[in-house]
């Protein structure tokens, strides 16, 4: 074998496909030529060395998921091109019919106010008095709920038919009202705290 | 174990070959596809490590490749094995990925210290395979495109030169030359480094006349 052929069978044999017998008939070249016997024992080397480096990457692995492929697939846009007056024709239809609602809503009330008659109220009309409310006359003549509010109107309603001459009573806060016994502002005082 | 862990187990059983799962993946069965990506999903996966250095961009080629299969479902038709295809999808992905910028790229170290803590050696000769490593991997990264990914292909993946041959989509004759010369450069290029022992000389050149004649001429009979 010469060096030339022994030169090509030499990568065979580091990837497994070397016939048995050119395997033999290889190394009986390498061990008379010491050129190919040197490149034959350097290239073992090399190729020890390069399953050695790239051992801890087989062992690499990753948890990637089929669901992220599925994801990834579904997202892609669809490369079919629909023309622009066939595409979403509902769509478009809705889109046109929402466009000319809103102009009409626009449009309808800006009309609204041009041709709005303008209702001025005449003086004949403002002068007619309205009719007394019986609701507001009835509560008006009942006592408020509210004790400090009872005791101002209860004090107003004496006052105005003339039997009560007592000054203004002031209460503290959360206190009660009794007539009979705030006759007089003497008499709160004397008193002391109220019930 | 967990859902997941005994799904992918059920996947990675499944007896069916590529074509067949190429078929019912076609028809809607997405686990036959899911198969298809668990028995390929680790092989690309170290491929795009091997080639960008960037396990997120390894792991992105992955999913590029998987989601172009599955888009080229309907058109498949694999012969045999579906690896070829899938590796070309992934080499050409590879190459063509910009490398992002800003991020500094050692994913093949730590890998290295994975793999070698386990075993009870001393921290020298963990540092002196690192070294060695380092240097190979360097050596590597010097050849070509072309030469390189023959060399991750056989080294890395376990291809063989016909594998290799559909993956590049090259006849058999020029992978076997392509890994040959890359065996010599990287013969050239180790031979600068003392502790792999490779005598610096060219690597079968044809020149007759660079043996040295002998000083002293061979007694009768001595073998020559």
């Amino acid at each position: 074998m010469a060096c030339r052929a022994a030169e090509e069978k030499m990568s065979d044999l580091f990837t497994g496909e070397l016939h048995p017998r050119e395997r033999l008939e290889l190394e009986a070249h390498a061990d008379s030529c010491v050129r190919c016997d040197a490149a034959l024992r350097d290239l073992m080397t090399i190729s020890f060395a390069l399953d050695r480096a790239y051992a801890p990457l087989r062992a690499r692995t990753t948890l990637l998921s089929p669901a992220r492929i599925r994801l990834a697939a579904r997202v892609e846009p669809q490369s079919t091109v629909v023309p622009w007056w066939r595409a979403g024709f509902i769509g478009r239809l809705s889109e046109a019919t929402m466009a000319l609602g809103f102009a009409a809503l626009v449009l309808g009330g800006s009309l609204d106010l041009a041709v709005k008659p303008d209702v001025v109220p005449t003086a004949a009309v403002a002068s007619v008095a309205a009719p007394p409310s019986v609701i507001k006359g009835y509560f008006k003549t009942q006592p408020p709920v509210d004790e400090n509010a009872y005791a101002r109107w209860l004090r107003f309603q004496l006052r105005v038919i003339g039997a009560d001459p007592a000054p203004a009573v002031r209460y503290p806060v959360g206190g009660q009202f009794d007539v009979a016994q705030y006759s007089s502002e003497d008499d709160m005082l004397s008193a002391g705290a109220p019930r | 174990m967990t859902e997941p862990a005994a799904r992918r187990q059920a996947h990675e059983e499944d007896r069916r070959t590529d074509r067949e799962l190429v078929y019912a993946a076609r028809e809607g069965d997405m686990l036959a596809f899911d198969a298809l990506f668990y028995r390929y999903r680790d092989g690309i996966f170290r491929l795009g490590l091997a080639i960008t250095k960037d396990p997120s961009a390894a792991e992105e080629i992955a999913v590029d490749t998987f989601t172009r299969a599955h888009r080229a479902l309907a058109r498949l038709e694999p012969e045999g094995s579906l690896r070829p295809w899938l590796y070309r999808v992934a080499v050409n992905l590879s190459y063509n990925r910009r490398p992002r910028k800003g991020v500094i790229i050692s994913p093949l170290e730590d890998s290295a210290n994975d793999t070698f803590q386990s075993e009870e050696r001393s921290p020298s000769v963990l540092a002196e395979q690192a070294e060695v490593r380092r240097i190979v991997l360097a050596a590597v990264d010097t050849l070509g495109p072309k030469h390189r990914i023959v060399v991750v292909l056989h080294y890395m993946n376990g291809l063989n030169l016909a594998e290799i041959a559909q993956v590049v989509d090259c006849p058999i004759g020029t992978v076997k030359s392509r890994l040959h010369y890359a065996l010599r450069r990287l013969r050239t290029h180790l031979s600068a480094h003392p502790e792999f022992g490779i005598e610096p000389m060219s690597f079968l050149a044809p020149s007759a006349k660079r043996t040295v004649a002998p000083v002293v001429e061979p007694l009768p009979g001595e073998p020559q």
